[in-house]
């Protein structure tokens, strides 16, 4: 029911301080992208709602570092993924400075103990996070679009690497697309630890 | 392979000067700069493109046609690496597949350049046939089995 879909997306927005950077998804409908929003110029919003998905990254293979389950290979990468996670969020941190909302807490404990749960879960959030970047880099201020290039060509390194430890294509198309950030969060929402809202 | 006989300069595949010249033009510099000194090229292309990005002056149309030389470069490595068909599978599959891509980005930035996008010259692929050859044929030679092919002069160079 979409009445339900949104009370519960909006619930959880608020839950996880995104409801500022809801709000700014609102009406800007960018043009060749049929049905697509994107956040208003609003860096801080942006910003805010890019350390959402870098915090359920950092999560993800924090957990991993603890789990007896994975794989030599999948440990490997999720140490180096989720140190570059880190930096990207402590990054974030600092260029909002005051106005930075602490993101919500994740859980992927149980991810972590089933390696092709794990696979997939990893798979699917380098990709949203690809396509969180690309999503709002017509959004963001020129002098941070440069920064954001900087770090989302790390998330489609990341991509490749899991991909290929996932036995998928490591680069399935010439060009990634752009997601909403409601989508984004949509996706991350069974992840937000405590229920799924 | 050793690192000697795969490292490329942009002096070797960019005989044209194509390339050079519409870095210098996003660089900010002149197309003498970059191309009247001999030997010096490469490293006035990387001091170039360490310029911090407020030091380009290009306009987009610029940019993109430097996007668009790059993609010439990416895309005829890989289709001139599958046409001397020495690759191994898995590297072969890597440059099939990594270069539709690039030949995909190609025909998007020469889409939105319309007629004003720079033709791909012919000039950059034999340049890239001779060194993935000679790299072979290094190779070849430390086998000692196919030395006398490799002493042959490349027919397309």
């Amino acid at each position: 029911m979409p009445s339900c879909e949104v009370t519960s997306r909006r619930e959880f927005l608020e839950r996880i301080g995104l409801a500022g950077a809801a709000a700014a998804v609102g009406g800007v409908v960018v043009a060749g992208v049929p049905g697509w929003s994107a956040p208003t110029g609003d860096d801080t919003a942006i910003l805010n709602f890019l350390a959402v998905v870098e915090a359920a990254q950092a999560e993800l293979y924090m957990q991993a570092d603890m789990s007896a389950a994975l794989s030599d290979d999948v440990r490997r990468y999720s140490a180096v993924a989720g140190e570059h996670e880190q930096k990207h969020l402590d990054w974030i941190r600092e260029t909002v400075g005051g106005r930075f909302q602490e993101p919500p807490t994740f859980d992927f404990a149980e991810v972590a103990s089933d390696e092709a749960r794990f696979l997939d879960v990893a798979v699917e959030l380098e990709d949203q996070a690809i396509a969180a970047y690309n999503g709002v880099a017509g959004n963001l201020s020129s002098a941070l679009v440069v920064r954001a290039a900087e770090v989302v060509s790390v998330e489609g390194r990341h991509a490749a690497w899991i991909r290929d430890l996932a036995g998928v294509a490591p680069a399935p198309s010439a060009a990634d697309p752009a997601t909403a950030a409601s989508q984004v969060t949509a996706a991350l929402r069974p992840y937000a630890a405590g229920g799924t809202g | 392979m050793s690192a000697a006989n795969t490292h490329v300069t942009f002096a070797e595949v960019d005989r044209s000067g194509d390339f050079r010249e519409s870095l210098a033009r996003v660089g900010g510099m002149t197309r003498a700069e970059l191309l009247g000194a001999a030997g010096v090229t490469s490293a006035a292309m990387l001091a170039a493109l360490a310029e911090p990005a407020e030091a380009w002056t290009g306009n987009d149309a610029e940019i993109l046609q430097f996007d668009l030389q790059l993609e010439y470069l990416q895309s005829g490595m890989y289709q001139e690496a599958l046409k001397i068909g020495k690759l191994s599978e898995q590297s072969r599959e890597w440059a099939r597949v990594i270069g539709a891509h690039e030949l995909a980005h190609m025909k998007v930035i020469r889409s939105l350049l319309g007629s004003a996008a720079a033709k791909r010259t012919r000039s950059l692929r034999p340049r890239w046939h001779s060194r993935i050859s000679r790299a072979r044929c290094s190779a070849g030679r430390r086998r000692a089995s196919t030395a006398a092919s490799c002493a042959r002069p490349c027919s397309r160079c």
